[in-house]
């Protein structure tokens, strides 16, 4: 990454840091996590499950709506406030500057999501809990995660309106979590006529539970670590694609 | 909008005033509604492409809607029953490691809904899932362990099944995370069974564990295993015999248990002047588990009143260990400000009249 990339990258998260809205989601996340208490208490037993269980998709939803409120009108509104001129007109690439934009929103929307995970241990451990593997392996599944829709939010905000570019950016989060689970419908010979579909639609979509180790953290059960190194790698390479096909979108695009 | 000339406050008034009164017949109506309430139990293949990646959390947002519901009254009983069936099962499906859906499912259907056999199916279902987890992952979980506890407790209580009941004690009672409890149920029906040397093995299992409280919890049930095994032969020769055996050289332990058997229980064991069967290591390590259980039940105490129990509480409380021979004998529980519990020894009782010659004296 160059110089002229870190500093959009860098005046990107500065400028995120100071969206309101990320803070609105920020505490969002936050009162997830402290409420996914009460849902222990109102189980009979496995109370810590519930908080890791509740958190953790809170966690992942935040990285969605970080996504889908802040990643997907990015562009849009560099566009309207006019600063993209200021950053295009000097030396700065149209690639450097999305990449750029990428890193900052990314940067950003991990700092968050860190954080939140750093409260949520702690409220495990508040409440007599301990901290496994398989937590920091469902923390890293959802970084992973987050890197590949902060890139579909920037390459449907480069391609349509920002109002678009969310309900796309959701709509990849539903169908790369679903995807696996329609393939499931279809094993041991079960829905032939869809088997074919489901299995094209599993293997051209991002499949978001690549990453996504949420299910085995309350089970104990030991971690894949290979498993997630190559979602991590799967991820990255989602992310790649929609970044190129962002810069693509971008170069074309007249102003 | 309001009229003109009606003011603003005077509209917004009367409209809470309607809203007021509509609640109260609107609130019966509604409880009418929800006893007739209809549940959906949606196929547990749509639930998991709907939970979108997280069937963990979809399984517990499932229960949590379905917990009101076990205690609720229905007007259908059949649609709570589909409803609650349909839940358990697709609780346990989307997370085949949620123990509570396992144990509170089964002790609901069997105790409140009086289904055993679907108890003992979701029980034994939650066995197989644990089987197939623990295969797969090449390592046993405390959750898998008590699934087969359950179980064990399920055909012992609802299908009075001795053999089913030993053979999953069996299999819980060979995993590390197994309780003393649990050993001392399956070493209890071995003993019945006659199945002494099997039953002393099982007995023994944890008698050198490194957790000291682990070791002496498995010694104690160790000797209470060699205890039963001797008061067995003991009350076979008092119905043989029609008294109690003078010694254990009269008991005969050898002829009765085989000499292996034999030489394993007798270690330790004498027979008092009453002819009873005792041991003074049992006697030890069960006096300290009960110290052991009225400090628990003393900090327990605290916890809730924020002071330690005075003695006659822990004495009176029939709950707790301190009778019999979890005691001494002659000997009182006793609490110091540190919240320790000993057993200390009873006053000597003054004759009767003692009290009124003193006062007599005084006077």
């Amino acid at each position: 990454m160059n110089a002229r990339t870190r500093a959009i990258a860098l005046a990107t998260f500065r400028e995120s840091v100071r969206d309101r809205l990320l803070l609105l989601v920020v505490v969002f996340a936050i009162a997830l996590v402290l409420f996914s208490r009460v849902l222990g208490w109102l189980s009979v037993e496995d109370e810590l499950k519930m908080v890791q269980d509740f958190s953790l998709t809170g966690l992942s939803l935040l990285g969605l709506f970080l996504a889908v409120l802040v990643g997907a009108g990015s562009l849009a509104r560099e566009v309207e406030r006019r600063t993209v001129y200021t950053a295009l007109t000097r030396t700065a690439t149209r690639a450097e500057f999305i990449v750029g934009r990428y890193a900052g929103l990314v940067a950003v929307f991990w700092l968050c999501q860190l954080g939140a995970a750093a409260l949520l241990a702690g409220w495990i451990v508040v409440w007599g809990g301990a901290l496994h593997g398989a937590f920091f392996a469902a923390v890293a599944g959802l970084l992973c995660e987050t890197l590949v829709l902060t890139a579909i939010a920037l390459f449907l905000g480069a391609l349509a309106a920002p109002a678009i570019a969310s309900v796309g950016t959701l709509a990849a989060y539903l169908v790369g979590h679903g995807t696996e689970a329609l393939r499931d419908l279809t094993a041991n010979g079960r829905n032939p006529d869809f088997a074919m579909a489901f299995e094209v639609l599993y293997r051209v979509l991002p499949n978001l539970e690549s990453v996504n180790f949420i299910n085995a953290t309350t089970s104990g059960r030991p971690v894949d670590w290979g498993a997630l190194g190559m979602g991590a790698l799967y991820a990255a390479c989602w992310a790649v694609a929609f970044l190129a096909g962002a810069v693509a979108l971008f170069r074309r695009r007249q102003f | 909008m309001p009229a003109p000339g009606v003011p603003a406050w005077v509209v917004a008034a009367l409209a809470l005033g309607g809203a007021v009164v509509l609640q109260g017949p609107l609130g019966d109506s509604n409880a009418l509604r929800r006893r007739n309430d209809f549940r959906y139990t949606p196929d547990t293949d749509v639930v998991r492409v709907l939970s979108f990646g997280h069937r963990s959390t979809a399984a517990d947002t499932l229960w949590l809607r379905a917990l009101p519901d076990f205690s609720r009254e229905f007007s259908d009983l059949d649609q709570k029953r589909r409803w609650l069936s349909g839940v358990l099962d697709i609780a346990v499906e989307l997370d085949p490691t949620f123990l509570t859906a396992y144990t509170f499912g089964a002790t609901y259907l069997s105790l409140i809904d009086r289904r055993s056999e679907e108890a003992v199916a979701l029980l034994e279902r939650g066995a197989r899932k644990f089987d197939e987890i623990e295969q797969a992952d090449g390592r046993t979980y405390p959750a898998g362990t008590r699934v087969r506890v359950e179980l064990a407790m399920a055909y012992w209580m609802l299908r009075r099944d001795r053999d089913a009941t030993i053979r999953e004690l069996q299999i819980a009672a060979q995993r590390p995370d197994c309780d003393e409890l649990t050993r001392g149920m399956l070493v209890g029906l071995m003993i019945g069974d006659r199945d002494d040397l099997l039953a002393l093995n099982y007995a023994a299992a944890n008698t050198e564990h490194s957790d000291p409280l682990v070791r002496d919890r498995a010694r104690l049930e160790y000797e209470r295993t060699k205890l039963r095994i001797a008061r067995r032969v003991a009350n076979d020769f008092e119905a043989r015999e029609g008294r109690r055996a003078k010694d254990l050289a009269e008991l005969a332990l050898g002829q009765a248990l085989g000499d292996t058997v034999a030489t394993l229980v007798a270690d330790g064991l004498e027979v008092d002047a009453e002819g009873r069967v005792v041991s003074a290591r049992f006697d030890e390590l069960n006096w300290a588990e009960s110290i052991r259980a009225l400090e628990y039940a003393a900090r327990i105490y605290r916890d809730d009143y924020g002071c330690w129990p005075d003695a006659a509480w822990l004495n009176d409380n029939k709950l707790f260990v301190a009778r019999g021979e979890n005691m001494p004998p002659h000997t009182h529980v006793a609490i110091d400000a540190d919240g320790r519990v000993t057993f200390a020894p009873d006053e000597p009782e003054t004759a009767p009249g003692d009290g009124d010659r003193g006062d007599a004296e005084a006077e």
